[in-house]
């Protein structure tokens, strides 16, 4: 059972060797199989929505690998009382925990220097302990000390939807690694061998989509008590063990389609084992309408982080996340800024992905076209 | 197809078991104590000796073995009617009448599906409360839905690539990626806030003061001022997406041979729109009426939550919170069930409308 698995993941991981096999000579297999997703890649990126989708999540993910250098209370670079501290706003050193970037900046003499990131003035969990003090504890709008406004305990919104990227981002992706993963392989096996795998197989599909996923992550909250980085961890794969019945039917369907072409039945008549069938034939040919589902399942696992972190559960209140922001903005009526930001983040980024999942589908299967 | 439908219902009782199962295994693992929160919650009031809480542990069965409690839970839910002697059965609108008519004098046949331990409550009681909101908010959502998208999704077909077709498009595409959480979120502060525009209420289906003494009349039109927003925001993404399905199956329908063949015999457009494209391309939004039906009693969480109804959604969230095994395994059991029959339902649609489906053998 383990080898076929591992099988069936790089299999996923490496599409480039699809379409190979297909009543292709081998010597000249190479070349048609660097065409046929060549094809694609030239089909999609005719589209201009694609690129403008593909456009948006570099920009995305540029912002959330470089989120501490956009916004952080720590200098990127400081060099202060003849030491260089290398970037502090990644590593924290305890020596500077105590000091923000304004204190950092009063306490300088000549010859001292810094590089500040972006917006240097409050980190995720910065509270503006001024402004709470005078105006107390509510949310503040946009003013020039807070471009976008802050949160009911004074932590500024700019940075936090900067920070909250890297949540949005990493819960999707690999939710969806998890979805693809474990669709692929049940789907797989059961589109192949059909008859009674493919009933308890279909059984535990229906098994796992009437589960709620809010229900499994509140179990999973209270079994596991994840913190931090974990609690994104534990919810991506409660999305990911919810979210992949889709995945599985969609490439069972495909199977049942392509298992009895004449190639498989000829790697039978080779003595072709079954695991090495389906891995090295079955999947390849029926694998692109999963990257198409799974471009899709990006955005929407996207927007059900944002719903659960919304409801409260999730992403604990010190993790900047997108949904987390929104949720104050329900208690807090008149705190537009709360509301719309984080939303327009959300929005971006699903439209970006549904855009990329658009021109992917149009590439790859033409008949499709809408 | 009658042997279809029947191999299908069979297939539903391993599923059905499957599913609860899984709850129940789910619920267990969380390994929360629901008499401790309860206490944590101050539901039962101030503090309670050690005595009461093993009494309530008792109660709920909670110092049985998990098979036991299983059977218990799930028992309930497959043999849900029961013979009822006492003055004060449960009895629901419908089934009130049913059961006059099946008992003998003095017995009522009742639905029991086990008691909340959250408040003690029968559990048809808590569910025929939160039901009837949830199911008119997705039936006029879903109405509103379809009779925008339909035609929305016809002009964008017929009219493909013009600028009209595009903008449509790009709308609705736009909107299909807009959270209702934010929507929801945005209606509520911009519309009923009484910061910006106070045309709605904040929270709530109905007005909590003078609700009992108001007319019918009066109480439709309340209900109905209260329930603007939540309708709006579930329409949003509904339609968005049925639109474009609408377009796809029209585009789909349009290429075809027999569109072509009554162009040709010189039939007005019009004609061949509404005529002879319409009917098949409504094929796939039809049949999507199957697959949203549990929506319909499910309802959704996040509008809920936002707009301080209780629903199902909302009922379903606090159960989960306490854990209330019964509840929760209610409505999971009971969304899930309708969940199956939908796909049923709407495989079972495209065989009527679409004849080229066959359901014998290998389906």
């Amino acid at each position: 059972m383990a080898a076929p698995q591992r099988k069936t993941a790089s299999g996923v991981g490496s599409p480039d060797e699809a379409e190979g096999q297909v009543r292709v000579p081998p010597q000249a297999a190479r070349s048609v199989k660097r065409s046929y997703w060549r094809m694609v890649w030239q089909q999609f990126w005719r589209r201009r929505i694609s690129q403008v989708g593909l456009f948006f999540i570099g920009g995305i993910f540029i912002v959330a690998l470089s989120a501490d250098f956009l916004a952080s209370d720590k200098p990127i670079v400081l060099r202060m009382d003849g030491q260089t501290y290398l970037f502090p706003n990644l590593r924290d050193p305890a020596e500077l925990r105590m000091y923000d970037n304004h204190q950092i900046i009063d306490e300088m003499k000549p010859g001292d220097w810094a590089l500040m990131p972006l917006i240097s003035r409050w980190g995720v969990n910065n509270h503006d302990f001024v402004s709470v003090l005078a105006l107390g504890h509510h949310p503040q709008p946009p003013t020039r000390r807070h471009l976008l406004g802050t949160d009911p305990s004074g932590r500024d919104v700019m940075t936090r939807v900067i920070h909250g990227t890297r949540v949005s981002l990493a819960v999707g992706i690999l939710a969806v690694s998890i979805m693809v993963v474990v669709g692929v392989i049940l789907g797989s096996l059961a589109g192949y061998y059909g008859g009674w795998v493919d009933g308890v197989i279909m059984r535990f599909v229906e098994i796992f989509l009437c589960i709620p996923p809010l229900l499994l992550i509140v179990t999973v909250l209270a079994v596991l008590a994840p913190t931090g980085w974990w609690m994104v961890v534990a919810m991506m794969a409660c999305i990911g063990l919810t979210g992949w019945t889709n995945i599985a039917r969609l490439i069972r369907g495909e199977i049942f389609k392509v298992k009895t072409q004449e190639y498989v039945q000829a790697s039978r008549a080779l003595g072709g084992s079954d695991a090495r069938i389906i891995v090295r034939h079955v999947i390849p040919n029926s694998i692109s309408p999963v990257l198409v589902a799974a471009t899709f399942g990006i955005a929407s696992a996207i927007l059900l982080e944002g719903a659960l972190s919304f409801l409260g559960f999730g992403i604990p209140p010190d993790m900047a996340s997108w949904g987390g922001i929104l949720t104050e903005a329900r208690g807090h009526i008149p705190a537009w800024w709360l509301a719309i930001y984080p939303g327009l983040a959300i929005f971006i980024t699903v439209t970006a992905y549904n855009l990329v999942g658009e021109g992917l589908r149009d590439a790859i299967d033409p008949r499709l076209k809408t | 197809m009658w042997q279809y439908i029947i191999r299908r219902l069979l297939l539903m009782v391993p599923t059905f078991f499957g599913i609860t199962f899984a709850c129940f295994l789910v619920l267990r693992m969380a390994d929360v104590d629901p008499v401790a929160t309860q206490m944590e919650m101050g539901l039962q009031g101030g503090q309670v000796s050690q005595e009461a809480m093993e009494h309530l542990r008792k109660l709920y069965h909670l110092d049985r073995p998990w098979y036991e409690q299983y059977a218990r839970l799930v028992g309930r839910l497959t043999v849900p009617l029961c013979m009822d002697y006492s003055e004060e059965g449960i009895s629901v609108a419908g089934w009130r009448l049913f059961s006059r008519m099946a008992c003998d004098e003095g017995a009522r046949l009742t639905l029991d599906l086990g008691t909340s331990w959250r408040d003690g409550r029968p559990i048809v009681e808590i569910v025929g409360e939160a039901l009837p909101i949830t199911v008119l908010l997705a039936t006029l959502s879903l109405l509103i839905a379809y009779f925008i998208a339909i035609p929305l999704g016809i002009y964008s077909a017929v009219r493909q690539y013009t600028v009209g077709d595009q903008i449509t498009t790009v709308i609705v595409f736009m909107l299909y990626s807009l959270p209702r959480f934010w929507i929801g979120t945005m209606l509520l502060i911009f519309f009923a806030g009484g910061h910006y525009l106070e045309w709605f209420p904040l929270q709530g289906w109905h007005s909590f003061e003078g609700f009992d003494e108001m007319s019918l009349g009066e109480r439709i039109s309340d209900v109905a001022w209260h329930i603007v927003l939540p309708v709006v925001t579930l329409t949003f993404n509904a339609f968005a997406a049925l639109s474009r399905y609408m377009r796809t199956g029209m585009l789909e329908v349009i290429r075809q041979d027999y569109i072509r063949t009554a162009r040709a015999k010189g039939l007005s457009e019009h004609m061949v729109v509404f005529k002879h494209a319409l009917r098949n391309s409504l094929i796939p939004i039809i049949t999507m009426l199957g697959l949203l039906l549990p929506f319909v009693v499910s309802g959704s969480v996040v509008v809920e939550f936002i707009f301080g109804i209780r629903g199902m959604g909302g009922v379903a969230l606090e159960a989960i919170r306490l854990p209330d095994y019964p509840l929760v395994i209610t409505i999971v059991a009971f969304v899930s069930l309708l969940t199956m029959v939908g796909i049923l339902l709407s495989d079972i649609m495209y065989g009527v409308v679409d004849p080229r489906i066959s359901y014998g053998k290998e389906q």
